[in-house]
């Protein structure tokens, strides 16, 4: 059997059933083999327009499913185009597997056609790189990265495969059961009954207790748990970015995002508080920008990575390493254990009138052009309860972080801690790939849109219908904001245009397009869109000047957070 | 230099990439290497990397990392140590030499508490100290 023919088998016994990528010179007799699995239908290969889709789309199918998804892209340009969507998956710790073509062994290092040192650019940016030198290697290695990308916290493999292994004969094959990899064990899944007590007394004792959920939470599946926990003792919750996938937000006790651009309730509830339990969350700059708002409080953190533990500037007073489910259910015993003291409706009562207080200064309407958090609201009505939603990144996606109701969990993806513009339409064809009986939904930025768009066609062409709804403020937002509020107004290399017609574009590339003047109109654009269901872009016109708030100034901490902002009239 | 920390490597080689991320991890955390030394210890790729580093606030965070990347079995901290200079002369019989122009240095760690850092976590350990120690380093 040749190399390639040992890499098909060793995926599919992993049991992948679908590679994004583009062949090339050097994953050329990977693709040859795909044919005959391809056309028997026990594996779908995809097509993408630009690697950075085939990265995005694996991230977005491993967020949707939880499964590894798998890339692939022939050597130097092709691998390189890769490197943006490994290393996005790798920041917000997705599953995502890439396998590189690169140039035959014997012109390694030598800057032969096409050749990229793919080990050297990844090797920061993945949980795990290898340059295979035998072919034989091929199915213990497959076995190993997926293993590694799902095990612990995880994050992307590359397997860079030298195009003279695909087509080696190997004689003794042998596929392993098991992953056998030196010097990695995994990280221990339950905490210890000591710990889990101390935590649970922590949180019978604290006045005004607070959960924070991390991604963690989605990955461990232990969004029950953490409601379970809520019930019992009557403790608000909030979220980073990417922990909203975790959480049903109509939840009564659920106050938002945290952080930088989080809902204004989530931050107040959380500078009041006076215990967290921050679960399967690393607490990155953007959801605690300063740890000032941290240090007086009581920390206990769940975290299946324990340097997410270690390293924190603060003192935590309890560090339960473990998965975030079962060390949830350690948790619940033995707080049931100890005696669970009642509900504290002073607290509850403080966060409900903070909720009521700043739901009032959200949900308003000048009347001057749609609202975002209007246009979100009408989606929400319209879209069934399980619809995907990705977002690229920028001021449309804090709007959706503010103002969009996740109502079923995994139904969220974002680029997080990588920020990277582009991410929201290809990740959409990987989740409704991942799940074909859910609506998958981009709610895209207009200058993010573009960064991918040219991926439409894969929409199209393959069948997968995404829709994709673009804020269209004809700016980058995020960055004119920033400019407006902090650089004196001083805009520059933000404007985008009136030129570009995405109704155009979306029929150009054979989707269907839709431009919406009312929120009337996007309703019922996105019911034929569904009801069509094909791939469909949804031109929603935002003003230009519409602001993302809150925010904090740069370098601030939670307590400067800013809500509104007085703009001179002229 | 003398006041830089002592740190112990301990993982399995596939290829020299497995050097780079050792390095590359003080690197990316702005911590400087004053010495290097390293070899690989049996067949199966199990392999040693002793390393003087500078003093830095991001060392802690330095070995955590290192220690849950993949491959790595384990890094040390010696916590209480001092370095035992041998120094040997280059491309002669003699074994060692106070004064030659080519000399080849190495240095002998002699510590009495280490800290291993394994899969993320912290576990400190004690460890007689034999008296032969000339100069404490305990940076
Ligand atoms: C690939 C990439 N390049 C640049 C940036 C910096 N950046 C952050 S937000 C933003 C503007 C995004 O514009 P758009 O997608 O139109 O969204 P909006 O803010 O207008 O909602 C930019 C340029 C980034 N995050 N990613």
């Amino acid at each position: 059997m040749i190399g390639a023919e040992l890499m098909v088998q060793s995926l599919i016994k992993e049991g992948v059933k679908v590679i994004f990528g583009i062949p090339g010179l050097s994953n050329m007799k990977f693709y040859d083999v795909l044919y005959d699995y391809a056309k028997n239908g026990d594996i779908r290969v995809i097509l993408v327009r630009h690697e950075q889709a085939a990265a995005h789309a694996a991230d977005g199918y491993a967020r949707a499913s939880g499964f590894p998804g798998v890339c692939t892209a022939t050597s130097g340009p092709g691998a390189l185009n890769l490197v943006t969507g490994i290393a996005t998956a790798y920041w917000d710790s997705s599953p995502v597997i890439a396998i590189t073509g690169q140039v035959p062994l014997s012109s390694m290092g030598k800057l032969s056609f096409q050749e990229a040192d793919i080990v050297g650019v990844t090797q920061h940016i993945t949980k795990f790189v290898i340059r295979l030198s035998r072919a034989e290697d091929i199915p213990k290695w497959v076995k190993n990265a997926f293993y590694i990308a799902l095990s612990g916290r995880p994050g992307p493999v590359v397997i860079d495969v030298p195009r003279d292994l695909w087509t080696k004969n190997v004689d003794n094959i042998s596929f392993p059961t098991s992953p056998n990899i030196k010097g990695y064990n995994g990280f221990r899944l339950r905490a210890e009954p000591e710990l889990v007590k101390k935590a649970a007394s922590i949180l019978i004792n604290a006045e005004k207790p607070l959960i924070l959920v991390g991604a963690g939470v989605v990955w461990s599946g232990a969004s029950e748990e953490v409601l379970t926990l809520s019930n019992l003792l009557g403790v608000p919750i909030v979220s980073t970015l990417l922990g909203k996938a975790a959480i049903p937000h109509d939840y009564p006790l659920y106050l938002g995002m945290l952080g930088y651009y989080g809902r204004a309730e989530a931050n107040k509830a959380f500078i009041e508080s006076d215990a967290v339990l921050v679960v399967g969350a690393r607490l990155s700059d953007r959801t605690l920008p300063s740890p000032k708002d941290i240090e007086s409080k009581k920390v206990i953190m769940v975290n299946i990575d324990p340097t997410d533990i270690e390293k924190q500037p603060f003192k935590v007073e309890v560090g339960l390493v473990g998965d975030a489910k079962i060390v949830l259910r350690d948790l619940i015993n033995a707080l049931m254990h100890l005696g669970v003291k009642g509900y504290r409706s002073e607290w509850i009562k403080r966060v409900v009138e903070l909720k009521e207080y700043y739901e009032a200064l959200y949900y308003r309407d000048d009347g001057k052009g749609l609202k975002p958090w209007r246009v979100l609201k009408t989606l929400r009505e319209v879209l069934p309860r399980d619809t995907i939603v990705t977002t690229g990144v920028g001021q449309h996606q804090m709007w959706v972080a503010l103002f969009w109701d996740v109502l079923k969990p995994r139904t969220f993806i974002s680029s997080g801690g990588m920020g990277t513009m582009g991410f929201g339409l290809p990740a959409a064809i990987g989740a409704k790939i991942a799940r074909p009986e859910s609506t998958v939904v981009n709610l895209d930025g207009d200058g993010s849109f573009l960064m991918t768009a040219n991926n439409l066609p894969v929409a199209v062409e393959e069948n997968i219908p995404v829709i994709s709804v673009i804020f269209d403020n004809r700016v980058l937002g995020l960055v004119r904001q920033v400019q407006e509020l902090f650089f004196n107004n001083r805009e520059i290399a933000v404007d985008l245009g009136y030129k570009t017609d995405f109704v155009k574009l979306a029929e150009a590339f054979g989707a269907l397009g839709f431009d919406v003047e009312s929120y009337e109109d996007l309703a019922t654009a996105v019911r034929k869109a569904m009801k069509e269901n094909v791939a469909a872009v949804i031109r929603v016109p935002i003003p230009r000047d519409e602001l993302a708030l809150p925010t904090l100034p740069p370098g601030g901490s939670l307590r400067e957070m800013i809500t509104r902002v007085a703009r001179k009239t002229s | 230099m003398s006041q830089g920390k002592l740190v112990k490597v301990l993982g399995y080689y596939i290829d020299a990439s497995f050097i780079e991320s050792v390095i590359a991890t003080f690197r990316k955390l702005l911590i400087d290497i004053y010495w290097i030394y390293g070899r690989k210890l049996n067949d199966e790729g199990l392999y040693e990397i002793y390393l003087l580093v500078n003093k830095h606030p991001n060392l802690k965070l330095a070995l955590l990392d290192l220690s849950k990347t993949v491959g790595i079995e384990e890094v040390k901290l010696f916590e209480e140590f001092g370095l035992r200079e041998l120094r040997f002369c280059s491309n002669t019989c003699n074994t060692v030499a106070d004064e030659c122009k080519d000399s080849f240095v190495l240095h002998v760690p002699i510590y009495s508490r280490i800290l291993t850092y394994k899969q993320g976590e912290v576990y400190g350990e004690d460890i007689p100290r034999p008296g032969c120690i000339s100069r404490r380093n305990e940076g």
